[in-house]
């Protein structure tokens, strides 16, 4: 069980890292939170679904929902850039995703319905018995581990390094400075926006790998990458990328405990660590863990 | 150099200027001065494309710039300096100076940081600070130095003196003077007036949005009832 509970918390925490990094830049970028960006997750991942129903691997569909989650992001962020540039506030921006965010989930149950009347399958599924199995353990713990790691690395290396990746740090901190000294801050947000959504199709892919999909998970995944991104900092990419391992593994830690002390029925309870969780780190730290980590080794 | 001809310009449905006409000789020092609220940095701000222009044409080197982007007014060869916050404070100087070379090619960008910095040897000491831990000056000096950077042919400064120390105010005109005589058009908005006539070879007098005065400086500080009524300076 131990085992099983661990790789629920290495898959759910990597692909709650490649989410969580993503959501957060969108923060920064609109000032409010994207609520589509779950549903996003779910719909894609039924492209893994389709792949597995006609035959092929459920890793064959990474760059097809990874495609399709990218270009729904950048279309969202079309949307919101427009309506920004025309004088709306962060609240209507925030409306506006929730609306999108429900046509999305729509979307998503059509989908499903269709793909299980004409395929036979059942609206909620899971993929683990597609995958296959090295040193005893399921490929998806290496693949989205991996992923992330390396995501989180190059990423690093690239604001870091790179002129590009040093405007976008610009971009972030103020728009119109940049596209002062001649960023094209439009274009580099495109890119920015379409490689979140790239990494929520690749997360979608990852999740429905291990564990079960069905439309209405998408609130979870809402509670679980807002809590990461919040436990991380708000403003900090990176913050939210550690903010979604201690999520996840919090979870785990959490079952392991209140299962030996009260019984196995507490798992169902599980959603309730990363609010938990939430509630401590405004207390103690309501910038987020990296900027407290930051204020500490600045004094 | 620049020619902005009856420019009307606000924000949204705000209208800030009202039919503005002014002229930048190229290689010139103009100043651009007025009271509180008068829209001299929306004047700077509507020539680099961060304003909404209802209607009026500006022109660079007889080329038309009205209602382009600023990021490519920046390939234009023109730098504009706002009042506050041109610089990214939770960036390196570094960085902040690759940032203002974005438009050069790489190995450009490597060559000019180095000639920056033996403009403005001072920089050596702070390159990889960031500059929310810089003093004022400091960052003034880097605001200057990225504004360089790009090689410009027109520099537009919203008050760069303002809230410095008079030892570094000093020091900035000191600057703007260097840049001029290496062939830089510099338009410079200013709160001191003394000082914008002293350092501007002509200027524009900007009251409620329209042009009330242009001319020489060195008539205009002579001009003893504008002066009094405008500015409490007594010739």
């Amino acid at each position: 069980m131990v085992v099983s509970l661990l790789i629920d918390a290495i898959v759910l925490s990597s692909t709650f890292a490649l989410l969580s990094f993503g959501f957060t830049l969108q923060f920064i970028t609109i000032g409010t939170i994207n609520l589509a960006q779950p549903n996003i997750v779910i719909f894609t991942s039924y492209f893994a679904l389709l792949f597995c129903m006609v035959g092929y691997s459920p890793y064959l569909s990474i760059p097809v929902a990874s495609l399709v989650g990218g270009i729904l992001t950048l279309s969202i962020w079309k949307i919101l850039s427009y309506m920004k540039k025309r004088g709306s506030d962060s609240n209507t921006l925030l409306i506006t995703t929730l609306a999108i965010s429900l046509i999305i989930y729509g979307s998503t149950n059509v989908f499903a319905d269709y793909i299980s009347r004409t395929m036979g399958t059942r609206r909620i599924f899971g993929l683990s018995i597609y995958d296959f199995n090295f040193l005893g353990m399921p490929g998806v713990l290496f693949f989205s581990l991996i992923s992330s790691i390396l995501f989180a690395l190059i990423f690093h290396l690239f604001l870091k390094k790179c002129k590009t990746g040093i405007a976008i740090k610009a971009i972030l901190e103020d728009q119109s400075l940049a596209e002062i000294h001649g960023v094209n801050t439009e274009l580099l947000l495109n890119a920015m926006w379409f490689i979140t959504g790239c990494l929520s199709g690749l997360a979608g892919v990852f999740y429905s790998m291990w564990f079960f999909v069905q439309p209405v998970v998408w609130i979870l995944f809402f509670v679980r990458m807002i809590s990461a991104c919040i436990i991380g900092g708000t403003t900090k990419p990176f913050g939210s990328f550690f903010g979604a391992f201690i999520v996840g593994f919090s979870e785990v830690l959490f079952i392991i405990v209140s299962s030996n002390i009260i019984g196995p029925g507490m798992a169902a309870y599980r959603s309730i660590v990363p609010v938990a969780l939430v509630c401590i780190i405004l207390f103690i730290a309501p910038k987020g863990i990296i900027e407290a980590i930051e204020k500490y080794r600045r004094e | 150099m620049l020619t902005l001809e009856n420019v009307n310009s606000g924000y949204g449905s705000s209208q800030v200027l009202f039919n503005v006409s002014l002229n930048v000789e190229k290689g010139s020092i103009t100043a651009v001065i007025g009271p509180n609220g008068s829209g001299k940095s929306t004047l700077l701000k509507t020539i680099f494309g961060l304003t909404d222009i209802y209607s009026g044409s500006i022109k660079l080197a007889g080329e038309e710039i009205t209602k382009k982007k600023p990021h490519e007014i920046a390939k234009k060869g023109i730098v504009y300096l706002s009042q506050v916050g041109n610089l990214f404070q939770n960036l390196t100087a570094r960085e902040n100076l690759i940032i203002a070379g974005y438009i050069l090619p790489k190995e450009k960008l490597e060559a000019r940081i180095k000639e920056v910095i033996q403009i403005f040897p001072l920089l050596k000491n702070f390159m990889e600070r960031q500059v929310s831990m810089m003093s004022g000056g400091e960052r003034q000096l880097l605001a200057i130095a990225c504004a360089l950077l790009k090689e410009p042919s027109l520099i537009l400064f919203d008050e760069p003196t303002t809230h410095l120390s008079p030892k570094f105010a000093d020091m900035i005109e000191e600057k703007i003077r260097e840049l001029n005589s290496m062939g830089i058009t510099v338009l410079l908005v200013e709160q001191d007036v003394k000082r914008a006539f002293r350092i501007s070879d002509t200027t524009y007098i900007l009251v409620a949005g329209r042009v009330y005065f242009q001319g020489k400086s060195s008539e205009l500080i002579k001009h003893e009832k504008l002066n009094k009524l405008f500015f409490g300076l007594e010739s």
